[in-house]
C-alpha cells in the first residue's frame, strides 16, 4: 500500500457521491416520480428526492468507509472469494448427534403446543425443505440451474388431484408414483437439453414450467383450468380424519373412541411428512458420501475433466436431475393434499424462484443450510404476508448480495476427511 | 390465399421485428461474456413504461404531433433505458466477472425480481396504456376477405428496420463496433491489444438495453397496454428468437425474430390462440435438441 | 493380438477451413514410454484431443488395442453420422444410434486410455482424496440401495478404493495431502495429482499433456521417475508432449516429431536428436537449406 492511496481523499469521495447521484436521478426520475394515472400522470417529487439522498448516503458512506483501514481489508475480503470450504479431520462427529435428538423431541411436541395455524405453517415449511433438499441436489450439488423446478412439484400436486378424481387414487399410492412420474418426466425434459453446454438449461428449464402451468391453466375439459381442482384428504389403511367418513366406513375418532379432533388430518399430514423429510435427510446425507454424489459435485467443478474420468456426464446429470425432480413431485402431493384443493396459480415462476432463493441463501451444496432457510424463509413469508410487493424485492436484492458476498452461502460448507493410510497394496 | 393467413404473416412480420430487436440484446451479451441476461425482459417492461410516462409528459406540454411525440419518446426511452441497462450490468454482474458459472445467473435472476418489483411498488400493480398514437390502416382486398394493416404496423416495421440497419453499421463500421467484435472473438486478446474491455462489455449491455427500449416504444404503440410482469414472457421469447437465430448472430436474432413471430402468430391464428406460449416454448427446446447452433450460428468447439 | 496399443492411420483434423491435421500416422508399442514432440502449434493437444475423444477426427482412424477388451475404434464410439446403408442395415443402425445418444468421450477411458490436461482440470472444490475417488467411479458399487443402506458390500468396495486411492497417493508423494482441497496444493502437487487420479481409472495407456510444464528441475526429475515406474513396475503404456527436450530425451524409447500438422520424423532419441529436419522445424531454417 503507498501512502498516498491510505490518505483520505474527500474529493474522490464527492466526486463518486455526487455522480451516483446523478445517475439514480436519472433512473429513479422517470419510473419512481412520474406515477401514470390513466393517460395522465402524477408527480411525485419527495419520493425521488428521498431515494436518490438514500442512495447517494450509501454510496458516500460505502467511499469513506472504503478509504479506512478497515474497509479496505473488508472490500479485500469481497474480492477474495474462498468460497468457504473446508475439509473435516478424519474421525470428525458433527454436532448434529445432540441436535438432531432436540429437533426429534420438539417435532413430537409440536402437535399438542401448537394450534391449527401454525400447524399449517410448519407444514408449508417442511415442504419448503423437500423442496430445497430437491433442488439443492440439481443446483447446489450437480451445479445446474434449473427454474423450471415448480413444473415437478405441479405433476406431484395435479398428479394426486387428477388421480383422486380420474382414477381414484389415493395419498399413499400417489407418493411413489408422483416421485416416478416427475422423475420421468424430468428424464424426457432432461436427456436432449443435458448434452448441451452450460447455460440452456436454465431458459429451457424456464420454458418447460410455464409449459406445465400454462396447460394446466388452458387444457379446461381435463384440469378445470384456472378454477382448479380439490385434492383428497389422507387416510390411514383406509381410515379417515374427517368428522364423517366420506367414502363409507368409520372415521377414525370414533374407531378410537375419543372426541373428535379437527385438526386430526393436519397432525397426521405433519407426521408422515416429518418422517418423509427425515428419510430425504439421510438419502441426501448418504448420497453426498456415495460414488454418484462424488460424480455430481465431480461434474460441477470440471466437466471435460469428468469426461476424461470415464463418467457419462448426460446419465450423471441426468440422475440429479431426476432425484431432484422426484423430490418435488413428493412435496407436491403433500402440498395438494395439506391444502385441499389446487389451481395453476399456485404453480407460477415465483414459487421456482423462492425455492432458488432457499437455496441460495442456505448454501450451495449445503444441507443444514437449506433446512435452516426454509424455515426462516417460509416464517418470513407468513409474517411478511401484508407486505407482498416488498417481500419479492427483497428477495431479488438477497439473491444478488449474496452472489456478491457469499456465493456458497452462509454456512461454511465442509467436507469429510479420510483417515490416511500408507504403505497399501492396490 | 387465405385471408387469416395473410392477416397472421402482417401480425407475425410486427411482433417478430419486435422480438428481434428485443433478441439482440440476448445475442450480444452472450456472445461478448457468455451469459444469459435473465433481466433483459424487464430492462423491456421498464422501456415500456418509459415510453408511456414519455407519451404522457409530451401531451402534457402540449406537444401532439405525431413526429415530434413519436421521437421525443424514442429518445426519452432510450437514453433512461441504457442507462438501466449500464447500471445493472454494473451492479449485478461485473463484481461476478470471476465468480463460478452459476453466480451471474442467479444474480441475474435476482435483478430480474428487483426490476419488476420495484416497477410494481413504485407505479402500482393496474395494468397501464397508451392511446392510440397513429390511426388509420390500409385494407387490401383479396379475393374473398380482406387484411387490414394498421398504420402502427407499418411504422414498427420501419422503424425496426431502421434500427437493425443502424446497429448493424456501428458494429461493421466503426471503432466501438470493432472492439465489440474483437471483444467477442477473444477477450484476453482484445485486452492485452489495450482494448478496455470492461467498457466494451457496459457499451454491449447499452446497445442492447437501446434496442430493447426501441422495441417497448414499438410493442407499447401497437398493443396499448402493458404491466409489470410485461416483460417475462416476451423475454422468453425473444431468446428463443436468439436461439433460433444462432446465438451470438446479430442478423441471426432478427431473422429468429421473424421466424418466431411469423410462426407464432400463425399458429395463433390456424391451431389455437391459448396455446400460441406453449408453440413458442416447444419451438425452443426443439430447437435446441436439434440445432443448438441456430440458423447462422457457428458450432460450438469446447476448448480442452 | 499385435504388438501396438495404439495406432493412428491417416489422422486428420479440420476446424472449418483450416487444416489442424493432416495424415498423421503413427503406431505406439505395448509397455513404451512415447514422446510426441513439436513447435508450439504443430498439433500436438490437437493429436491428444482426437486419441482421447474429445474431438470427433475428420478423417483417419484411431484404434485402440487393449489387453482388458477388445480393440476399440475411437472413431466409431465417439458416434458417427448416420451412413444411407445404415437404413437398411438394422444392426449397424443401432449401433450407430447407441453411441450417438450414449456414446463420448468417457467411453475411450473406460476402454483404457486415460489422460492429463495441460492447464490442469482437477475437482478444485473437493479433497485430494475425493478426487481419486471420483475417478474410480467406473470400479467401485454404484447400487444406489446399497449406498443408501450403506451395506457390506458397498462398505468394501469404498475400502477398496481407498486403498487404490492412498497407494496412488504415495506413489506421486502426496500421502500428506490427502484431506487438503485439491485447489489449495501447489502447482507441482496438483500436476502430480492429475497424474495419480489418471492412474486411478486404471488404463494401460496414459497420455500426459506437458507433465513438466511449470516444473522446477528438481521436480521434472522426481516426475521422470514416477513416469519410469510406471512404465516398469505397472506395465502402463506413456503417451506424454513435452517441451523439455532433456527430459524427453532421457525417458523416451520412441519418439514423434509434429509440425504443421504432419508426422516430420519418428524413432528412438537419437535419430530424432540428429535428425536435420527436427532441428529445421525447432530452429527455423529453410527446408532446402538443410536438405
Amino acid at each position: 500500500m503507498t501512502q498516498t492511496s491510505s490518505s483520505f481523499d474527500i474529493k474522490v469521495i464527492l466526486r463518486d457521491t455526487f455522480m451516483v447521484g446523478l445517475v439514480s436521478l436519472i433512473l429513479f426520475g422517470p419510473i419512481v416520480g412520474i406515477v401514470l394515472d390513466g393517460y395522465g400522470f402524477n408527480v411525485e417529487p419527495q419520493r425521488v428526492a428521498i431515494m436518490v439522498a438514500v442512495v447517494m448516503a450509501g454510496r458516500f458512506l460505502l467511499s469513506v468507509f472504503g478509504q479506512t483501514n478497515k474497509g479496505r481489508a473488508w472490500i479485500e475480503s469481497f474480492r477474495r472469494n474462498d468460497g468457504g470450504v473446508h475439509v473435516l479431520p478424519p474421525g470428525y462427529k458433527s454436532n448434529l448427534r445432540f441436535i438432531l435428538p432436540v429437533v426429534i423431541l420438539v417435532a413430537i411436541a409440536l402437535p399438542f403446543l401448537a394450534n391449527k395455524y401454525w400447524l399449517t405453517v410448519v407444514i408449508l415449511c417442511l415442504i419448503y425443505v423437500l423442496l430445497g433438499l430437491g433442488l439443492n441436489i440439481v443446483v447446489g450439488l450437480a451445479g445446474l440451474l434449473d427454474l423450471g423446478y415448480v413444473g415437478f412439484y405441479a405433476i406431484g400436486a395435479y398428479g394426486l388431484a387428477l388421480g383422486y378424481q380420474y382414477l381414484g387414487l389415493g395419498f399413499w399410492t400417489m407418493i411413489p408414483l408422483a416421485a416416478v412420474m416427475a422423475a420421468v418426466a424430468g428424464a424426457i425434459l432432461g436427456f436432449p437439453v443435458l448434452r448441451m453446454h452450460g447455460d440452456y438449461l436454465a431458459i429451457v428449464t424456464l420454458g418447460f414450467g410455464e409449459i406445465i402451468r400454462l396447460v394446466l391453466n388452458n387444457w379446461l375439459e381435463f384440469t378445470n383450468g384456472p378454477n382448479g381442482v380439490s385434492a383428497p384428504s389422507p387416510t390411514f389403511f383406509g381410515i379417515e380424519f374427517g368428522r364423517r367418513a366420506k367414502e363409507g366406513g368409520v372415521p377414525i375418532h370414533e374407531l378410537l373412541g375419543v372426541s373428535y379432533n379437527p385438526n386430526a388430518t393436519m397432525i397426521f399430514i405433519y407426521g408422515v411428512l416429518f418422517l418423509i423429510v427425515l428419510l430425504v435427510l439421510y438419502i441426501k446425507h448418504r448420497l453426498t458420501r456415495m460414488p454418484i454424489g462424488r460424480a455430481w459435485e465431480a461434474l460441477r467443478e470440471d466437466e471435460i475433466a469428468c469426461r476424461a474420468m470415464g463418467l457419462n456426464h448426460v446419465l450423471v446429470k441426468l440422475s440429479a436431475f431426476m432425484i431432484g425432480a422426484s423430490t418435488a413431485g413428493i412435496a407436491g402431493v403433500f402440498f395438494a393434499t395439506y391444502q385441499g384443493f389446487i389451481n395453476p396459480a399456485s404453480f407460477n415462476f415465483f414459487e421456482s424462484v423462492l425455492v432458488l432463493a432457499i437455496v441460495v441463501l442456505g448454501g450451495l451444496g449445503s444441507t443444514m443450510g437449506v433446512v435452516i432457510s426454509a424455515f426462516v424463509m417460509t416464517l418470513l413469508f407468513e409474517v411478511l404476508r401484508e407486505f407482498g410487493d416488498i417481500r419479492m424485492l427483497v428477495f431479488g436484492v438477497l439473491m444478488v448480495v449474496m452472489m456478491m458476498w457469499r456465493p456458497r452461502g452462509l454456512i461454511r460448507i465442509s467436507r469429510s476427511g479420510f483417515a490416511i493410510r500408507k504403505g497399501v497394496a492396490p | 390465399m387465405d385471408g387469416i393467413f395473410l392477416q397472421q404473416l402482417i401480425n407475425g412480420l410486427t411482433l417478430g421485428s419486435v422480438y428481434g430487436l428485443i433478441a439482440i440484446g440476448y445475442t450480444m451479451v452472450y456472445g461478448i461474456i457468455g451469459m444469459i441476461n435473465f433481466a433483459h425482459g424487464d430492462v423491456y417492461m421498464v422501456s415500456a413504461y418509459l415510453a408511456a410516462i414519455g407519451l404522457a409528459l409530451m401531451s402534457f406540454f402540449g406537444l401532439h404531433s405525431f413526429p415530434v411525440m413519436i421521437l421525443g419518446t424514442l429518445i426519452f426511452s432510450v437514453v433512461v433505458t441504457s442507462l438501466y441497462g449500464w447500471a445493472i450490468e454494473r451492479i449485478a454482474y461485473k463484481p461476478l466477472r470471476n465468480s463460478t458459472r452459476l453466480a451471474p445467473l442467479i444474480s441475474a435472476i435476482g435483478m430480474s425480481l428487483i426490476l419488476q418489483n420495484y416497477v410494481q411498488l413504485a407505479q402500482g400493480a393496474r395494468q397501464q396504456g397508451v392511446p392510440t398514437l397513429l390511426d388509420g390502416a390500409l385494407r387490401l382486398h383479396i379475393g374473398e376477405g380482406f387484411v387490414i394493416i394498421t398504420y402502427t404496423k407499418i411504422f414498427i416495421i420501419v422503424a425496426s428496420i431502421v434500427g437493425m440497419g443502424l446497429l448493424t453499421y456501428v458494429i461493421q463500421k466503426t471503432t466501438l463496433g470493432r472492439m465489440c467484435r474483437a471483444t467477442q472473438q477473444d477477450r484476453k486478446m482484445a485486452q492485452i491489444l489495450g482494448i478496455n474491455t470492461d467498457r466494451v462489455i457496459s457499451y454491449v449491455f447499452i446497445i442492447g438495453a437501446a434496442m430493447a427500449a426501441l422495441a417497448g416504444v414499438l410493442i407499447t404503440m401497437n398493443y396499448g397496454t402493458f404491466d409489470f410482469y410485461a416483460g417475462f414472457i416476451i423475454g422468453i421469447k425473444a431468446f428463443t428468437a436468439a436461439v433460433l437465430g444462432g446465438i451470438g448472430s446479430l442478423p441471426g436474432a432478427m431473422l429468429g425474430g421473424i421466424i418466431l413471430g411469423v410462426s407464432e402468430a400463425q399458429f395463433a391464428g390456424l391451431v389455437n390462440s391459448d396455446y400460441k406460449d406453449v408453440f413458442s416454448f416447444s419451438l425452443l427446446v426443439l430447437i435446441l435438441i436439434f440445432r443448438p447452433q441456430g440458423l447462422l450460428g457457428k458450432p460450438h468447439v469446447a476448448k480442452v | 493380438m499385435s504388438d501396438n496399443i495404439l495406432t493412428v492411420e491417416g489422422l486428420g483434423m479440420r476446424f472449418g477451413g483450416i487444416k489442424a491435421l493432416s495424415a498423421v500416422d503413427f503406431n505406439i508399442r505395448r509397455h513404451s514410454i512415447t514422446a510426441l514432440i513439436g513447435p508450439n502449434g504443430a498439433g500436438k493437444t490437437t493429436v491428444f484431443n482426437c486419441l482421447t475423444g474429445f474431438y470427433k477426427a475428420t478423417d483417419g482412424r484411431i484404434l485402440l488395442n487393449t489387453e482388458k477388451g477388445p480393440q476399440t475404434d475411437v472413431g466409431k464410439i465417439m458416434g458417427e453420422p448416420f451412413q444411407p446403408t445404415d437404413f437398411i442395415n438394422p444392426a449397424q443402425f443401432g449401433s450407430r444410434l447407441w453411441y450417438k445418444m450414449f456414446g463420448g468421450t468417457h467411453l475411450v477411458n473406460r476402454a483404457g486410455l486415460a489422460r492429463t490436461f495441460q492447464n490442469i482440470r482437477l475437482f478444485k472444490e473437493m479433497s485430494v482424496i475425493e478426487n481419486l475417488l471420483v475417478a474410480q467411479h467406473m470400479w467401485i458399487n454404484r447400487n444406489l440401495l446399497a449406498g443408501v443402506f450403506n451395506t457390506k458390500g458397498f462398505r468394501q468396495a469404498e475400502e477398496k478404493a481407498l486403498d487404490v486411492a492412498f497407494y496412488w497417493l504415495e506413489v506421486v508423494g502426496l500421502t500428506d495431502s490427502a484431506n487438503r482441497l485439491a485447489g489449495e496444493m501447489s502447482y507441482g502437487q496438483q500436476r502430480r495429482l492429475e497424474i495419480a487420479r489418471a492412474m486411478c481409472t486404471r488404463p494401460e495407456l496414459i497420455c500426459l499433456d506437458e507433465p513438466a510444464a511449470g516444473l522446477n528441475p528438481a521436480e521434472t526429475e522426481a516426475l521422470s521417475a514416477i513416469i519410469r515406474r510406471l512404465r516398469d513396475e505397472h506395465r502402463i503404456t506413456v503417451l506424454l508432449i513435452e517441451h523439455d527436450m532433456g527430459m524427453v530425451m532421457s525417458i523416451s524409447d520412441h519418439i514423434v516429431v509434429l509440425d504443421h500438422g504432419n508426422v516430420i520424423a519418428q524413432g528412438l532419441p537419437d535419430e530424432i536428436k540428429n535428425n536435420p529436419k527436427v532441428i529445421a522445424a525447432y530452429l527455423g531454417a529453410d527446408e532446402e537449406e538443410v536438405a
